[in-house]
Parts: C-alpha cells; structure tokens; sequence
C-alpha cells in the first residue's frame, strides 16, 4: 500500500459522543502500527495532561515529525506548536489530520476506521516532505509616525508614549485638534488633550507638513516628511488619523436664499461664537447618510442648546433618530421634554426658499393630514461625511486600500478593526469610519496597545512561514507585486529578483498562486505537498 | 455502472478560515454530507492554482471551491483571484467539452454549516445526474 514512513508518530483523539461511535481507533491503531508508525491513543480532547502525553510520546519514541489526528483541531494547533516548540523541535513539522470525513463516511464502522486511516497516512505525506521552518530575529524602530493630530491621533500618541514608545506626529495644518477643537463642548476638553501633548518629552509635533515617501516594511518603514521642516525618519509602525472632510449637500439655491440654510458644522460655529440666532428654526436630518450616529448626536445637543438658550421654536424632520450612542435616549428625551418636535419623513420633504423664510412640505402617509406645512427662519441640514481630499494619494503612498466610500479600509473586522492590510499600518478615527469621539478614543488606546505589544521588546522572532521567491526562476515580471494584498513583496534590483519581506507578508499564497514561472512556494502548503493529496484516488480508502 | 450506483468523487478545497471552519461544524452539528468527499485545506482561496483543479478533475468527478464571502475575505482579495481563475478554467473545461458545472465555488462565513452540508451534497445530486467525468483518467 503505502510505504514506511519512519520517525513520524501519529497522536490520535479519541472521541466523545458520535464520532466516538463510528470509528474504531483501536484497529486504526494497530493497522498503522503494522505500517511502521507509530500511535499514541489519547482518551479524549478534554482529557487533562494531554500535552505531556504529546511531549512523553514524542520523547519515548524521538520522534521528530508528528501527524495529530482528530475533529476541529484548528484552535489547537497553537498550542500543539508552542509544546514543539519548548521541546527544542521545529514547530512547524507536525499536520493536523481532520477525521471529519471519516466521520461522515458513518455507514459501515470498518469503512469509516479505513478511512480515519487513510487521511493520517495522507497527513503523514504531507509532514513527510515538510522542511522545518526557520526563525529569524528581526529588529523593530521603536518610534511612531502618526499622521493627522485630531482627537484620534492625539490620543494615540499620548498612549504609545505612556507605554514608552517615541512619536512622531505630523499635522498638515498650523494647528492641533482637528474637528473636536471647533465643537462647543468638546473645545475646552479638546484644548487640554493639545496642551498635555505638547509637554510629554516622548512626542514630537510637526505641524504645517506632509508624509511624502514611504519606503521599507512593519518594524522598519522609511518615511519622508516635506513641509514646514523636512525630514527622512525611521519608525516601526504608523498610525492614519487623518479624520474626514464636510460637505454640505448640493442645492439649488438663489443669492437671497444663501443665508437660509447651513449646515451643521457652521452651525456649531455660531453657537460658539454665541451669535444671536432666529426665531424658528428647523433642523434636517439624515437627509444624505441615515447610518451615521455622529450627526443626531450633533443635531440633539445643538436643538437642545438653542432652545436653552433662545427659547427659540425647533423643529427637527427625520428618518430615522440613532439614539445608540452613549447617553443618547436620555439626550433625545430631554429635548423632547423641552418642547423640541420631532417629524419623520419617508420621502425627502419638499423644500421651497420664500423671501424670508424657508417653507417645508412634509408627506408622511402616517400622519392624518395629507401634507403638513412648516416655515422657518433658518434650515439646518447635516452634511456629508466625505473622505478627505488627500485620502487618494496617501493611500497610494502607503500601500493600502480605500473601501467603496473612499475611507481607508479596515483589514479584517473581525480580528481589530484599525488594523490594515498591511502589517505595521493602522487607521484610527473618522478617516476609517465617522464615529463619536468616545468610539474614537478606545479606538486609539486599543491600537495603541496593538503597537506596544508589537514594538516594544525592539526585536522579534519571526517564524518564515512567508513566501520565499526562487530568484533562478523569477522573471521580474512583476505580477506578484501586483498581486500581494499586502504590500510585502519589494523588487531587490541588484539581485534581479522580486523578493518577500517575511514581517509584512502574511502567508496567503496568492502570490504563489499568480506567479507564472511558479517561483513562489509557500512553506507550509508547496505545490508537492497539495498536489500529493490529490495523488490517491478520491474516496476510496487508502 | 449504472446511473444509481454512480458516486461521485468530489475534491473540495476549502479556505481555513471559512470552508474549514464549516466543514467542522457541519460535523459538529451532525449533519451528513456525502462521504465521497475528499477535504483539501488551503490558507486562503486564492492559493488555489488552475493546476490543482485539473489535477482533482483528472482524479475525479467534480471540484468545489469554498471561500469567505467577497468583502470578507481573510486576504482581501484572495476569494476575488479565485473566482477569476475559476472563470478561465470553466473556459477551458468548455473548449474541451468537459462540462462546467463540474467545478463551482461558494462563499461562506467561517461557521456555516448548513450551507456546507447543502451546497456539498447538492453539488453531488447535480454530479450524479450528469454522470461520470469524461475527462477522468483511467484507474
Ligand atoms: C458639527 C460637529 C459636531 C460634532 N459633535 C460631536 C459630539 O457632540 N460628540 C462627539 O462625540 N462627536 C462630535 N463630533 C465628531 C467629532 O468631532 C469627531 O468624531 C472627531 O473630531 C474625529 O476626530 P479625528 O481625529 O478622527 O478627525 P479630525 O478631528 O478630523 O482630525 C484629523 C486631523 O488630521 C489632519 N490631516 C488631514 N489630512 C492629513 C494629512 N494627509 N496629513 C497630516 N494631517 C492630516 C487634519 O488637519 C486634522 O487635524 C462632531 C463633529 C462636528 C463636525
Ligand atoms: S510573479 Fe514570479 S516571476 Fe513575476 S516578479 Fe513575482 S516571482 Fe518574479
Ligand atoms: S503569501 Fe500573501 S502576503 Fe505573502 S507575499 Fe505572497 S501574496 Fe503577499
């Protein structure tokens, strides 16, 4: 049948319940013994001590390649590696064999045990030709770039110095603060954080300039800043907190009926400013994005303040009020109990700029008179939260991408949602996603946090599970660059050959996949080893 | 052999962080999918090369590609590289008049069982109807 596969051992899960049932472990056992393996049975994957029967098994016997054999043994496989890996072997020599099929095979016990058995000899296969994997020290810059000193990067910077980090914070404008600093309550606040900023010893601002090079990879980027100062400098990683641009939605408007509507930032402008503002007063929301929870918190402190304070008639047209935000009911409560209506409109109410006035139509199937009628003083809309203007080249610039609004683009939401596809690369704030100051701090302290436990030793240890490039085969025709999600593979010139950064590249094999002299092999899936698998007859036992 | 007794050989390549993580929890859940299934795992669907999928096609009756769903891909644009391969081959299956639907991809999220189950065992009625593969190699 199969050849002898020496030095490799087989640890194989017992079962509770089903699986338990169908398959005969005892004779799997004794027909691999008779191939030459050897088996090592553990009661069950709950059974307590199971590792140092792994690491007694594998000591007893010297093994130095090992198939462990079982259902969902995905989450395990760390620890597995970990247990390797303090026993002074190679982490990396050891396959998981999944008995899933095995166990759906659930007809006859005996062809489902030869099945379970045929799947650990293929597991086995696969270890056979598995070279060990290396570790690689790699030093890391233990500062930080963090583009745009809004309240997000800001924060961010004030915690990576607090765990020790150095940082380098450059803004575009003259100034500090971004969007925070010209929102009345937010202002003093905002004003403190500047001033704590500007005293810690760890962070440097450079304000008046751009990032206008990138070069290099997670633990060592090159970046050059142009501007008010110029400068080539080193770091480690770099964070993106360059908020997002205003846009008031587009109307048709007369000269004379300029003045009648504004949006809310001006608004936010006037109220500061303590500017007398009109009798009746009429706010319009969710009018360009109904998703966003930043305008209604806007729209509720600014009705209710006006209100206060002018005791001025309020009226507020929506389609919808997110009150999910921190203290919103409370907030939309207090407004309602201060005499400020609330109308919701379906279809976009019909608005018509009289003399003086600004008239609104509402149709609302849900009220009992057919169109409702409203005049008003001063129209306030929320604008648009649109990508700034630079987002395009900057993410040119850093390798990454935009999602289909234009914000920078999260990796994966579901690991940390700041982390980019690139290593080493982090979007904070509302240039990622527009979001309320208290969602855009934890997420700057938990990116923060993300940095520090990455940068903070100077060093790691890299397993070269990355791709690695056959510079003999390597034709330079640049597909794979193209191709990497993730930015990792760079164009070593002198050698005349594309070539992996093993910290950036994540181990995808997309690369591999693309390459069309097939120059790129994957450590831990090569085309030998996946195509071994296809080499048995497909369902049939051994 | 006739038509009732046909069993399909299937490959399934299938992505660890969805079609896997199904895969296990179909079993979890106690689901049956046909057993004529041989499981390949790969890091993502995008490894997946035009070679491996003739290669299983040889070998047997039909190829199924289970990936995350498109603005979920673990590598962004791993599930997309897939799908444009899979394009090509379904063009080449058609000049050699091996029918095309002997190769298909799903998308999933990383605990679907149900729709593993349903895919998997769906995509094996639709082989049983259409027989066996022409262009499988001799045993
Ligand atoms: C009218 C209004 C009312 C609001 N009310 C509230 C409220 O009541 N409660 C609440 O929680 N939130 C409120 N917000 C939202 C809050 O202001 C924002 O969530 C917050 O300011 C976003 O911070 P940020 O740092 O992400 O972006 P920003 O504050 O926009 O900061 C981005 C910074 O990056 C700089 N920059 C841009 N591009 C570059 C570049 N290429 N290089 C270098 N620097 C660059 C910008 O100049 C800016 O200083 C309100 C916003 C507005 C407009
Ligand atoms: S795709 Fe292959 S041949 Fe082309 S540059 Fe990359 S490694 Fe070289
Ligand atoms: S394996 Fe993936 S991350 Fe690594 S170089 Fe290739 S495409 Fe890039």
């Amino acid at each position: 049948m199969t050849k002898k596969i020496s030095k490799t051992g087989i640890f194989i899960y017992g079962f509770e319940g089903k699986p338990g049932k169908v398959l005969g472990l005892d004779e799997a056992c004794s027909s691999l013994g008779a191939l030459g393996f050897v088996c090592f049975k553990c009661p069950s994957s709950f059974f307590p001590g199971e590792m140092n029967d792994f690491e007694k098994f594998l000591k007893k016997n010297k093994l130095s390649k090992v198939v462990v054999a079982g259902c969902g043994l995905r989450i395990k496989e760390p620890v597995f590696r970990d247990s390797l890996k303090k026993m002074g072997l190679n982490p990396y020599l050891i396959t998981f064999a999944n008995l899933n099929e095995a166990v759906v095979a659930c007809g006859d016990k005996s062809e489902a045990t030869k099945k379970a058995v045929a799947l650990i000899i293929k597991a086995a296969k696969w270890v056979e030709t598995q070279e060990p994997v290396e570790i690689q020290k790699v030093s890391l810059k233990r500062e930080v770039l963090v583009l745009g000193g809004g309240i997000a990067g800001i924060e961010t910077a004030l915690t990576l110095a607090e765990g020790g980090l150095s940082v380098i914070l450059v803004e575009e404008k003259s100034h500090l603060g971004g969007g925070a600093a010209e929102v009345g309550n937010l202002k003093n606040w905002t004003r403190d954080k500047v001033e704590t900023l500007k005293k810690n010893e760890r962070i440097k601002v450079i304000l008046s300039s751009n990032l206008v090079d990138l070069r290099g990879n997670a633990g060592g980027f090159t970046v050059k800043i142009e501007g008010a100062q110029e400068l080539t400098l080193e770091v480690g990683a770099i964070v993106v907190a360059v908020g997002y641009e205003f846009v008031l939605p587009v109307w048709k408007l007369g000269e004379n009926s300029k003045s009648l509507i504004i949006g809310q930032k001006e608004l936010e402008k006037r109220l500061v400013s303590d500017e007398k503002l009109s009798q009746r007063i009429c706010f319009l929301a969710d009018l360009v994005d109904e998703d966003l929870k930043i305008s209604t918190r806007a729209l509720l402190r600014q009705a209710l303040l006006i209100k206060e304070k002018f005791s001025s008639d309020v009226i507020c047209f929506c389609k919808d009020l997110k009150v999910s935000f921190n203290g919103g009911e409370l907030l939309y409560k207090r407004a309602r109990e201060a005499g400020i209506l609330f109308f919701k409109y379906a279809e976009k109410p019909e608005i018509k700029f009289l003399n003086n006035a600004v008239e609104i139509l509402l149709i609302n199937e849900d009220y009992p008179h057919e169109e409702l009628v409203f005049e008003s003083d001063l129209l306030v809309v929320g604008e648009k939260m649109m990508p700034g203007k630079s987002f395009e080249g900057l993410a040119k610039l850093l390798s990454v991408d935009l999602d289909l609004n234009g914000f920078f683009q999260e990796d994966n939401v579901k690991i940390l949602p700041t982390k980019s596809s690139r290593k080493g690369i982090f979007f904070v704030g509302g240039c990622r996603l527009p979001q309320n100051i208290d969602e855009t701090l934890s997420e700057a302290r938990g990116t923060a946090g993300e940095i520090l436990s990455f940068l903070s030793k100077g060093e790691i240890e890299l397993d070269l599970t990355s791709a690695k490039i056959n510079s003999d085969r390597c034709i330079l025709c640049l597909t794979c660059v193209r191709t990497c999600p993730h930015g990792a593979i760079i164009i070593d010139q002198e050698e005349g050959t594309a070539k992996v950064v093993p910290i950036a590249c994540q181990s995808c094999g997309i690369c591999a996949s693309e390459c069309p002299v097939m120059a790129i092999e994957l450590p831990l899936y090569t085309n030998a080893q996946i195509i071994g698998q296809l080499s048995d007859v497909v369902g049939e036992a051994g | 052999m006739t038509k009732r007794d046909f069993k399909p050989k299937i490959t399934v390549f299938y992505c660890e962080h969805s079609g896997l993580l199904s895969a296990d929890m179909a079993i979890k859940s106690g689901f049956v999918y046909p057993e004529s299934v041989r499981m390949i795992k790969v890091p993502c669907s995008g490894k997946i090369e035009s070679i491996h999928i003739m290669r299983a096609l040889e070998e047997g009756d039909g190829v199924v590609i289970y990936a995350c769903h498109k603005e979920a891909c673990q590598f962004l644009r791993g599930n997309l590289r897939a799908e444009a391969r899979l394009a090509y081959i379904k063009n080449i299956l058609k000049e050699i008049s091996i029918e095309e639907e002997r190769v298909q991809m799903y998308y999933l999220s990383p605990s679907n069982g149900v729709k593993f189950t349903r895919t998997l065992s769906t995509f094996y009625e639709d082989l049983k109807s259409l027989g066996p593969n022409a262009g499988r190699a001799e045993e």
